[in-house]
């Protein structure tokens, strides 16, 4: 047998909303391989985790794992199986080595085992020296190398993965990666669900999930050389890619997606032609991955987004945001020292980094949540240590964490929001709707907004931020855990109001949206190790996650001498 | 048993690590007991009384003497009906005893000798307490007239109380007893209603579900451990009431911690399902205060009395748990072991206990649907 898992004519509907997950999927996953599970929000992926580990029943069809059913024989399958679930499933309030004892006794390890995995898996992770540290106390990265050390106890046969990347930096990534290759050199198969495509690249096999069906299934790269020449980019530099962009957009029809690419555009066409007259100054390039994928999922928008329209913005200053030697100090740990730059007006300002590097503490300083320890920071002059609400009033701010009224309707969030920022009668019915309309809330209008689609979430997020025309945007990961067709919305529409004149200040970790910044701070152990354009802080032929890793790389070499 | 074993360890050490839990397993019933036993007190040893005597004194003397010999009435003084009247009005006294001018003539002529007594009806039990305060000082009053003149005189009502269990008639003693099976019931149900729901929303019920525990084994171990904490914060509870508040206990402790640990079975039972039926926290703790401590408090039995109250509600204290427990613990502290209540009550709460924890086990879902 040389699969883990066969899946026949599977479906799965709930009842309460009424949804189809899975339609009639027939698959199997083949042994020994780290397997993509890939796919947009609400396709389906953690359904069909949940299906194979037998936490969910199948309205139709079989699966068997590990020549298992995963209903009937639940706990034979869990002994062999090892599973990271979304937030990682460890106790908060319990220490590494307790987090790691409980699992080891749940698998019931006899003591010479639980110690010989116990030094392997600590060794494997990194985690040895921080055993007696509290989980909740870990940053994203660790946390998640502490569940996947929790998952291999017991050294399972199949490992099942649910977007263990959700909120966390490449570099850790990247290690995972690495652990999870070693595992699979060791005969383990790995399913690993992700909204990383640069990841999913780089895996044996893809298996594409879109509204419950499957789309693709096999290796990445057969999906990827489909678009052999038919991806562009742009031959020369250029001086304001955003209206290229926006350009091509409007005058390239047979573009399926385009985006920016430091002082470049990229674009995907839908066969290997490009027939405008922008077409000359475009030189075919290798297609990644991720073109491939919204190539299948039917392409992005290519429709100019609506929501500027009634931006006007006069008398703003030059400089827009100002950050001068802004230090944070909580007791003895600094979480930020000595951040200066400057945004300018109409420009889009990245701070990349690690977890718990200080980027959302810069963030925080800079909006009036948290008062600097040093230093100060100006919002279109306005002084932010002595007149923060009134500095705060420029903008508009999406936070990390959900921060709407989750038990409020899609609806009321709106009203409420665009209360708040006092639009009233017909100015702010008109508003709400085009948010609705623009954000495709339709449908969801009267939903609880606590319970809504990830990706549906962070629409009306930024709805919500954006409702009152701001000229200023801080938006902190706004597109984490969204899917990369909503994600190139996200962009289009930030773009649209960029191009009026607005600023902002983004942070991410999809290093592609990184190339979208005109200029990005990498912002690491509290400082500011490299300010600079995408292009600057590339090397030639660098990725940019390689540039992030490189840069960071070498700022530890030099801290260590 | 391993299993179990690690499962019951981890909940214990999640209890140590959320001061939380700590706050209202130990400091939340230190408080309450403090109020219970200082602040809410039904004794009113020194009602505020006014004396007004019109016409001539003769033998009210003694009368008056032995309204000063009271604890349980402070005398003021007035010199007419309508200034003490006012008083009794504006609230500076809650009852008022007026002797009136014919007193003394109707008293040598040995015919009725009349004494009024008006009470503050707004609280009625004030009023109850001074009106048998009052009539109890006129009774020794006339003894003392009789021993001295050899006359008697008809105070119209003859009361003769005996007060058992509680003879010194301390509404402590009966108060704090309920009141530890109302914390009981607060721990029992509160805590258990966030933990559940905590696992859920944390993602580790998840992960617990793809192990090999049990959710029979799941149950199993928080029931342990809260168990544990509370049969704890109970021993505490008692502690402070029998040690610091001076609240005597009659009954045997091994027949208390029997019955208490019987009481905990369903409380818990009741949390927990809540906690799994909401899997949320913030939710969890507004059931558990509405279906559990609230209901504890009002309809138990404790405070207020069942045989009281409309058959409709009546009916409703039956699924209280607390409503068989307060007997017990009443009992035990007043009384002693009173069998046969003990046996009752004590196998209705066995009863109830299994009932709960079937039901839970019938609630807990080992899939995520």
């Amino acid at each position: 047998m040389d699969s883990v898992a066969e899946i026949k004519n599977l479906s799965k509907t709930f009842k309460n909303p009424a949804i189809t997950a899975i339609k009639d999927l027939t698959l199997s996953l083949p042994k020994g391989k780290v397997i993509g599970l890939i796919g947009p929000d609400g396709a389906g992926k953690t359904t069909l985790i949940r299906l194979l580990l037998g936490l969910l029943q199948p309205s139709e069809g079989t699966i068997s794992v590990l020549g298992l059913n995963p209903i009937k024989q639940t706990n034979l399958l869990h002994q062999n199986i090892g599973y990271m679930p979304q937030k990682f499933g460890l106790y908060e309030d319990l220490s590494i080595q307790e987090n790691m004892n409980l699992y080891a006794d749940l698998k019931e390890l006899s003591a010479t085992q639980k110690e010989e995995q116990f030094e392997w898996l600590l060794k494997f992770t990194g985690l040895k020296p921080f055993t007696a540290r509290l989980a909740g106390n870990l940053s994203g990265g660790m946390k998640q190398k502490l569940g996947l050390g929790c998952a291999m106890l017991g050294k399972p046969q199949f490992l099942l993965l649910d977007e263990p990347g959700v909120g966390v930096d490449p570099i850790s990534r990247r290690e995972l990666l690495k652990m999870v290759y070693s595992l699979r050199d060791q005969g383990i198969t790995v399913l690993w669900s992700t909204s990383y495509l640069d990841e999913a690249e780089k895996f044996d096999n893809v298996i594409l999930l879109n509204n419950g069906k499957l789309i693709f299934n096999g290796l990445p790269h057969l999906l990827t050389q489909k678009l052999k020449r038919r991806v562009f980019q742009t031959k020369q530099p250029l001086n304001n890619p955003r209206s290229f962009l926006r350009k091509i957009m409007q005058k390239e029809n047979r573009l399926i997606d385009a985006v920016i690419s430091g002082q470049y555009v990229r674009v995907v066409s839908k066969n290997s032609a490009l027939v405008s007259e922008l077409s000359a100054d475009f030189s075919p390039v290798k297609p990644r991955f991720e073109d491939a994928v919204i190539d299948i999922l039917g392409g992005a928008s290519m429709q100019p987004s609506p929501i500027a329209e009634q931006i006007n913005l006069n008398n703003i200053p030059d400089i827009v945001i100002k950050a001068e030697k802004l230090t944070k100090i909580y007791g003895t740990f600094t979480a930020a020292k000595d951040i200066s730059f400057d945004i300018k007006r109409g420009e889009i300002f990245g701070l990349l980094g690690p977890n718990g590097a200080g980027k959302s503490t810069t963030f925080k300083m800079l909006c009036g949540l948290a008062k600097p320890t040093f230093g100060n920071g100006y919002i279109l002059n306005t002084d932010m240590i002595k007149n923060p609400a009134s500095a705060r009033s420029h903008l508009g701010y999406m936070a990390q964490k959900f921060s709407l009224f989750a038990t409020l309707s899609v609806m009321q969030n709106l009203k409420f929001f665009s209360g708040i920022y006092g639009l009233r009668g017909n100015k702010k019915e008109k508003r709400i709707n085009q948010m609705i309309e623009v954000f495709e809330l339709q449908p969801y209008v009267k939903q609880i907004a606590g319970n809504l689609p990830l990706g549906f979430k962070q629409r009306l997020a930024l709805a919500c931020a954006i409702m009152h025309n701001p000229p200023i945007l801080f938006l902190d990961e706004p597109t984490s855990g969204v899917d990369p067709l909503t994600r190139r919305e996200f962009w289009n529409h930030i773009n649209s109001m960029v191009e009026k004149g607005v600023t902002v200040m983004v942070t991410t970790h999809f290093m592609d949206e990184a190339e979208y910044c005109d200029r990005i701070a990498l912002i690491y152990q509290g400082q500011a190790i490299k300010i600079g354009t995408p292009d600057e802080l590339k090397k030639a032929d660098e990725t940019m996650e390689d540039a992030f890793i490189r840069l960071i790389e070498e700022y530890n070499k030099r801290s260590l001498r | 048993m391993k299993i179990l074993k690690a499962l019951i360890y981890k909940e214990f050490l999640q209890i140590t690590r959320d001061p939380s839990s700590v706050l209202t397993a130990f400091i939340l019933p230190f408080i309450l007991i403090t109020i219970f036993a200082t602040a809410i007190n039904l004794d009113n040893n020194a009602i505020e009384t006014g004396l007004v005597i019109e016409g001539n004194r003769g033998q009210i003397n003694d009368i008056i003497a032995s309204f000063d010999g009271s604890e349980f009435v402070k005398m003021y003084r007035y010199d007419n009906r309508k200034s003490a009247q006012e008083a009794l009005v504006r609230g500076d006294i809650r009852a008022l005893v007026i002797i009136p001018n014919n007193f003394a003539q109707s008293f040598a002529a040995q015919t009725d000798a009349a004494i009024q007594i008006i009470t503050d009806a707004s609280d009625p039990n004030i009023a109850l307490f001074a009106a048998a305060y009052v009539q109890g000082i006129i009774s020794t009053a006339q003894k003392i007239i009789m021993e001295n003149y050899g006359y008697d005189i008809d105070v119209g009502i003859r009361m003769e109380t005996q007060s058992w269990y509680n003879p010194e008639l301390k509404s402590r003693h009966f108060i704090l007893p309920s009141s530890i099976a109302i914390i009981m019931t607060l721990i029992g149900m509160l805590l258990t209603a966030l933990v559940i729901a905590r696992e859920w929303e944390r993602g580790t019920m998840e992960s617990l579900l793809t192990t090999k525990a049990s959710k029979l084994q799941i149950i199993s171990a928080k029931y342990i451990a809260y168990y544990c904490l509370a049969i704890a914060s109970a021993a505490f509870c008692t502690f402070l009431s029998v040690a610091v508040f001076n609240v005597p206990f009659r009954g045997s402790y091994l027949v208390y911690f029997i019955t208490a640990s019987l009481f905990l079975l369903p409380s818990l039972g009741m949390g927990f399902i809540i906690s799994t039926l909401t899997k949320n926290q913030f939710l969890a703790a507004v059931a558990a205060a509405m279906f559990g401590f609230l209901p504890a408090v009002m309809l138990s039995g404790g405070l207020f009395e069942i045989s009281s109250m409309p058959s409709a509600i009546r009916s409703i204290t039956h699924i209280i748990p607390a409503t068989y427990f307060i007997p017990i613990i009443k009992n035990l502290f007043m009384a002693g072991n009173i069998w046969p209540i003990i046996l009752s009550e004590g196998s209705y709460l066995l009863i109830y206990g299994i009932l709960m924890f079937a039901l839970l086990y019938f609630v807990t879902k080992e899939r995520l649907e």
